[in-house]
């Protein structure tokens, strides 16, 4: 039985903003089948006990610094390697009527 | 060409001598890449000019009696930010890209005298394990070309053991560093999460992701590891932990130490001949006075399951950013008779540019990701929407804590672990392109060091039908010491890191 449906993967591709075509959407159905009845082992592994790890290191290790103002990059550079630019901004598409 | 067999400490030597002039070093090397590169394909940017101009600066002021930087060239993989200098991670959605700054490894680096030569091709983004998921081309195996030099770090690895480069940086998330330094036959190590900054580095599972050296041999991964690590005020994940002097690291004394092999990673999937070389690679090391046992990881049979819904799980977050706004490829730009910034991002798709928002979105990234990253942000975004969260991602990341215990309990008694880096030698291109299932495989013994954050060092241990095998040993958290010690040990007692690759098969192109 399939794990995820062809309509579930058209769903979580709008969710990442992703746009396949009918041929992408079987092959991406299928491989992520594949994939995900492989993780679902993970089902059998007894974690009632235990936190989930986050990440691996302790907050002792990696104590925040102080809060310190400096130089951060000048609006040219911010803008440098956008697409689309106007009047020192970053240009897109008409979001509001 | 008669300094590219040097080693950056060898070459480091004979510059401060006085020996040889950084420029003399330099053009060798360019020599050899134009030599092979036409083979071997590690590169996706030489940077000629910038090297050249830095090491004529450099002699001179030497020559004007400034205290001597190193001027040794190096590579770094394409995911890691060179102001000015094109980072494309890979991927047709940054072509062009030059970042307004430079990552931390890369001013450490720099700092140190070492001058930057090219950045290297990988995986796009590094999600791979063959360098076959690059945007722009595949890398050739240096041992034979038509085999994959593994991934992502192909490029970087391929480039160090083609000559191309004394050394070079990678990044690894689940094997990446380690991966493709056994399949090209050099050293390659993960540090500690936590130890080198990650500032500058092109986000894939931050959870996961480190940056460390591919060298030719031992010494030269110390000496690279101590350029780079230490804490960095712009990466919130980097430990305060003051890195020691790893040059005391290289004394060939291991003697009374124990390790462990377990058997989670050392069974049916591993090939014979891999088996044997690591059974080899153990045995000199128990005549060098340490004791070997079999040992075992039971949680670390499951680390591939976890490792395949954290990984793609942060992807999916990290990767939104590429949204065709700030900077990369934006679909219908070149079209639109808008203000496009540096000209390079028309190669991907071209016709009117999107006139909603959305659908500017969906045709960027669409138009501008590979096959295997639109897989995995799909796999991160399905294991993280709501219904499937608790069931995926909670559930991996619990499962992690479990391996993360084994571990524990297994330093407790060993002091290091041993198993093969990858399960495999090289595969040939094309094999495995079609079957994800099947080219993650390539990381199932590199994986479980990843999740725990642990270090880990991949060394030459011989060959399989004329392809390198790696040796994997892993580490407590912060030490790499004693990784290099016993690796430094290992290497002095054997001559596989001398050998040379042929760069024999079928030229490519």
């Amino acid at each position: 039985m399939a794990i995820i449906t062809r309509e579930e993967v058209e769903h979580v591709a709008l969710l990442a903003r992703l746009a396949f075509s009918p041929d992408e959407l079987d092959r991406f159905t299928a491989q992520l089948n594949d994939i995900l009845g492989h993780v679902t082992r993970l089902g059998g592994l007894d974690t009632s006990a235990v936190e989930p790890t986050a990440s691996v290191l302790s907050g002792a290790a990696t104590p925040l610094r102080e809060d310190e103002v400096w130089e951060g990059l000048t609006r040219e550079e911010a803008l440098a390697s956008a697409p689309a630019t106007e009047k020192g901004l970053f240009k897109v598409p008409r979001v509001l009527e | 060409m008669r300094f590219t067999e040097a080693t950056a400490s060898q070459l480091a030597t004979l510059i401060a001598q006085g020996e040889v002039t950084r420029s003399e070093v330099l053009e060798s090397f360019l020599e050899r890449i134009v030599a092979v590169e036409e083979s071997v394909a590690a590169f996706l940017t030489v940077t000629a000019d910038h090297g050249r101009r830095l090491a004529r600066l450099a002699d001179k002021a030497a020559e004007g009696g400034a205290t001597p930087t190193a001027g040794v060239p190096f590579a770094l993989k394409d995911n890691i930010a060179t102001q000015d200098i094109p980072t494309t991670c890979g991927s047709r959605i940054l072509e062009g890209y030059r970042p307004p700054y430079s990552a931390t490894v890369m001013q450490r680096l720099e700092a140190a005298g070492h001058i930057l030569l090219g950045k290297t091709n990988c995986d796009e983004f590094a999600m791979g394990s063959s360098t076959e998921n690059s945007g722009f081309h595949p890398t050739a195996n240096p041992w034979d070309l038509r085999c994959v030099p593994g991934g992502s770090s192909g490029g970087s690895a391929a480039a160090v053991a083609a000559y191309e480069v004394p050394f070079a940086l990678g990044s690894d998330t689940g094997g990446s560093i380690r991966q493709p330094a056994s399949f090209c036959g050099v050293v390659g190590l993960k540090p500690t999460y936590g130890l080198v900054s990650r500032y500058g580095l092109v986000a894939f599972a931050s959870s996961l992701d480190q940056i460390g050296p591919i060298t030719r041999d031992v010494t030269d991964a110390a000496l690279v590891l101590g350029a780079i690590a230490g804490p960095d005020p712009l990466d919130s994940t980097s430990a305060r932990v003051k890195p020691p002097d790893y040059g005391q690291a290289l004394v060939p004394d291991v003697d009374g130490l124990v390790a462990g092999i377990p058997r989670e990673l050392f069974g049916e999937g591993v090939e014979p001949e891999v088996r044997q070389r690591v059974e080899e690679a153990a045995a000199v090391l128990a005549e060098l006075g340490v004791g070997v046992e079999e040992c075992s990881l039971p949680n670390a049979a499951f680390a591939l399951d976890m490792y395949y819904v954290i990984a793609p799980a942060e992807a999916s977050s990290n990767l939104a950013r590429y949204d065709g706004t700030r900077y990369g490829y934006r679909a219908g730009a070149a079209a639109g008779g808008e203000d496009v910034g540096n000209g390079a991002r028309a190669s991907i798709g071209g016709g009117p540019p999107p006139g909603d928002l959305l659908s500017l979105y969906l045709s960027t990234r669409s138009q501008g990701f590979g096959p295997e990253v639109k897989r995995r942000i799909m796999l991160g975004a399905y294991v993280l929407s709501a219904g499937y969260y608790d069931a995926y991602y909670l559930k991996a990341q619990k499962a992690r804590t479990l391996l993360r215990r084994d571990f524990e309990q297994a330093f407790g008694r060993y002091d290091f672990l041993i198993s093969p880096t990858s399960p495999t030698v090289a595969f040939p291109i094309g094999e495995r392109a079609d079957d994800p299932l099947a080219m993650y495989m390539a990381d199932l013994c590199t994986i479980p060091a990843s999740l725990a954050g642990l270090p880990a060092i991949s060394v030459p241990c011989g060959f399989s039908q004329g392809l390198p095998v790696g040796l994997q040993l892993m580490g407590p958290a912060f030490s790499e010491e004693l990784l290099l010690r016993v690796a430094f040990a290992h290497e002095q007692r054997t001559d596989h890191h001398t050998k040379r690759p042929p760069l024999l098969g079928v030229k490519r192109h």
